[in-house]
């Protein structure tokens, strides 16, 4: 038989653990408190938009998407929420593809989300579009991706196709590659679509030049990335010339051609701009990087759901890039880029 | 599903006082008793001796709390679908780990099993093979990888978390190069990937009815056969277990097996839900199965847990996930809150353990 007095305990004990639990997540809900927005209009009724997004904790590129989104929420007094991988997520479409079809349940006035995957999207966008909720592609959508199998409003980013035909050819006049010349690509998320178009572009401008061209794939891991480029380049010595895909490869390369001796004897190239990338280009070590303007990407798509949601104007494709940042430019677009993000 | 839930008494006396008893090393393993079984249920306030009462507890509360938090999204008929979605494709996982933590065993390379034979499943498919042979594939890949590491463990002696962190890595690896890294997507369409993961009814997916399949009969396999008996036993005390005939080694083979090919399963679902497949996709899955078990009150060293604790654990983490969005709160405390909530759940299940122990008898 079980005493009237143990029953007792044993219900105060569950009742303390979920209490404590709602008290963690008491203190999490009041830290998320956001600042008052200062509303550009007298808007009648304040909107909720959700940002759906691979980001790793990780990836240097994503804070000033976050921050050109955050910027344009407290303008328009949009409430915004961002939903983050944590570590354990990482690279998990499932988990994306999950705070997604979270997003929608909330039923919110607009919800910008990437797109990458060219299925695994597909059954909640259009539940999305099937409720009327208005959502915008940011950064990452699938190449040649047809409006039946990912509908959405309009893409804000780059065509990291024609990014990566961009970058090649940047490469073959900024290194003078002639015909025969073989390049080393880093591919550090080879999981990742946008990567893959962007090697693709790259690919195909230099097929058109016949410059040869090599895959070397490596992870999201700095000290592991940069050891199997260091092995390459140890392997292939003939090869001068190296493009990353993403920041993350750009220090993987100029690590391992640290750690080898041969920095700014090897031609480097790449995409995207963190602190570290701008540091590279302003020493002379990375002499270009392929930008698509992140705070814009944040920015622009909060503001087009807003639009829409307030005045009924339709979302239009804008793209954000690419733009070839050089040692010429990159004091000036430094100081932006130092003032919206990093 | 709570009634096939055994007590902590009832996975007592078959771990120890049975098991040890002389008369079953002439005649085997012990037939299930019934009477010990269900005994606790015959007192009204019974409920509180089953480990899970607490956690169901804990869920409705969670439940309550959310409902508040979110102003009501969160009950929301479409909120609970991707909630049933997203705690099938970790459930299934889960239900294989927890039978195999209940018998004594560690599977850390369940996230990179459900990747590897879900990987090689939608290359079959993109190869023109029919999606019925890929599926019988990915779950022998799956029963496959869970039978070298019971060989693994058992045979080379190794502990089973450090022969699955082998295996993991192993794996994780092969799938890299099967696929150069890559996402391997289809857009074939077939009945049997609609079936598998297709959408069922409103935001509900197929996965959730396959999850609740397969927790029904691993439940019934673990609570009401002889082979469940065996389970508990070998986790329990594995030594008195094996001199009262249980044939151990059997056993725990049969779990790995069981684990690896749930772990396929889960792969093979979400693969159909999402058309895509990658090896970073289980990632989530290794760590996150062990603490929705855990949570579910299975313990760390064998022995004791029940399949509806681990269903209701696997759901607990979703709830947190779904709940938190919906609340606004930022998803970084997402892992922090399922950190303090494995340490609550274990404290909970470790104290109302001592208290039914104490209270019982």
């Amino acid at each position: 038989m079980i005493r009237p007095t143990i029953r007792v305990k044993r219900i105060l004990t569950a009742g303390t653990a979920v209490c404590l639990s709602a008290l963690v997540l008491a203190a999490c809900s009041s830290s998320s408190t956001s600042t008052p927005a200062v509303k550009r209009s007298s808007a009648p009724a304040s909107m909720t938009v959700y940002m759906v997004t691979h980001a790793c904790p990780s990836d240097a590129f994503w804070p000033p998407v976050f921050n050109g989104a955050q910027d344009a929420a407290s303008a328009l007094g949009v409430d915004l929420h961002i939903i983050r991988f944590t570590s354990a997520q990482c690279g998990s479409i499932p988990a994306e593809v999950s705070n997604l079809e979270t997003a929608i349940d909330a039923h919110p006035g607009g919800i910008i989300t990437t797109i990458p995957s060219a299925t695994a999207f597909s059954s909640a966008l259009h539940k999305a579009a099937s409720e009327s909720i208005p959502v915008i592609a940011v950064n990452t959508v699938p190449h040649d991706n047809s409006q039946s199998v990912n509908p959405y409003l309009a893409y804000v980013g780059q065509s990291n196709y024609q990014a990566g035909i961009g970058a090649g050819n940047e490469a073959i006049s900024e290194f003078h590659l002639a015909k025969g010349a073989t390049v080393a690509i880093v591919d550090h998320e080879p999981f990742n679509i946008s990567l893959t178009s962007r090697e693709q572009g790259i690919e195909s401008a230099f097929n058109s030049a016949g410059v040869k061209y090599t895959i070397v794939n490596t992870t999201d891991n700095p000290s592991a990335g940069a050891s199997t480029v260091q092995a390459f380049i140890t392997v292939h010595p003939t090869v001068t010339t190296y493009l990353s895909l993403g920041t993350t490869g750009t220090t993987q390369i100029v690590t391992a051609l640290q750690q080898v001796g041969k920095l700014k004897k090897i031609n480097v190239g790449g995409f995207d701009l963190d602190s570290a990338t701008l540091h590279y280009i302003q020493q002379g070590e990375v002499r270009f990087t392929v930008d698509q303007q992140p705070f814009l990407q944040g920015y622009d798509s909060v503001e087009e759901l807003y639009l829409l949601h307030q005045y009924g104007v339709a979302p239009e494709n804008i793209s954000t890039g690419p733009a070839y940042l050089t040692a010429e430019n990159i004091a000036s677009v430094g100081k932006y880029v130092n003032e919206t993000g990093f | 599903m709570s009634r096939v839930s055994q007590s902590e008494e009832a996975t007592r006396s078959y771990a120890g006082d049975r098991m040890v008893t002389p008369p079953s090393l002439s005649s085997g393993p012990p037939a299930p008793s019934p009477q010990g079984r269900f005994a606790a249920w015959s007192t009204p306030g019974a409920i509180f001796r089953h480990r899970e009462s607490g956690i169901i507890l804990a869920a409705l509360l969670l439940l309550v709390l959310f409902s508040i938090t979110s102003g009501g999204t969160f009950l929301g008929a479409s909120n609970w679908g991707t909630i049933a979605d997203s705690s099938a494709e970790l459930g299934i996982v889960t239900v294989g780990v927890a039978m195999l933590m209940i018998g004594g065993d560690f599977d850390l390379s369940v996230g990179a099993n459900f990747a590897f034979s879900a990987l090689v499943m939608a290359k079959m498919i993109n190869a023109g093979d029919p999606v019925i042979a890929g599926l019988v594939v990915a779950l022998a890949i799956g029963a496959g990888i869970g039978l070298l590491n019971g060989l693994i463990t058992i045979f080379l002696d190794i502990p089973s978390f450090v022969a699955t962190l082998g295996t993991w890595l192993l794996w994780g690896g092969v799938t890299l190069v099967i696929a150069g890294g890559a996402t391997v997507t289809v857009f074939t369409h077939s009945a049997i990937l609609d079936v598998m993961g297709g959408t069922l009814v409103g935001s509900l997916h197929w996965e959730a009815v396959w999850w609740i399949v397969v927790a029904i009969v691993i439940g019934v396999v673990l609570h009401r056969t002889v082979l469940g008996n065996w389970v508990f036993a070998v986790g329990g005390r594995r030594v008195a277990a094996s001199q009262s005939g249980v044939p151990v080694v059997r056993t725990r083979m049969i779990n790995f097996v069981v684990c690896g090919t749930l772990a396929a399963l889960a792969g093979a679902v979400t693969f159909a839900h999402l058309q895509s497949m990658a090896e970073s996709y289980g990632n989530y899955y290794q760590l996150y199965a062990i603490a929705a078990a855990v949570v579910g009150g299975c313990a760390l060293y064998g022995g004791r847990g029940s399949i509806l604790g681990a269903v209701v654990g696997a759901l607990i983490l979703s709830m947190l996930d779904s709940g938190l969005i919906l609340s606004g709160v930022s998803t970084y405390w997402y892992q922090a809150v399922i950190g303090v909530i494995v340490i609550l759940a274990v404290a909970m299940h470790t104290r109302l353990g001592q208290l039914a122990r104490g209270g019982g008898d």
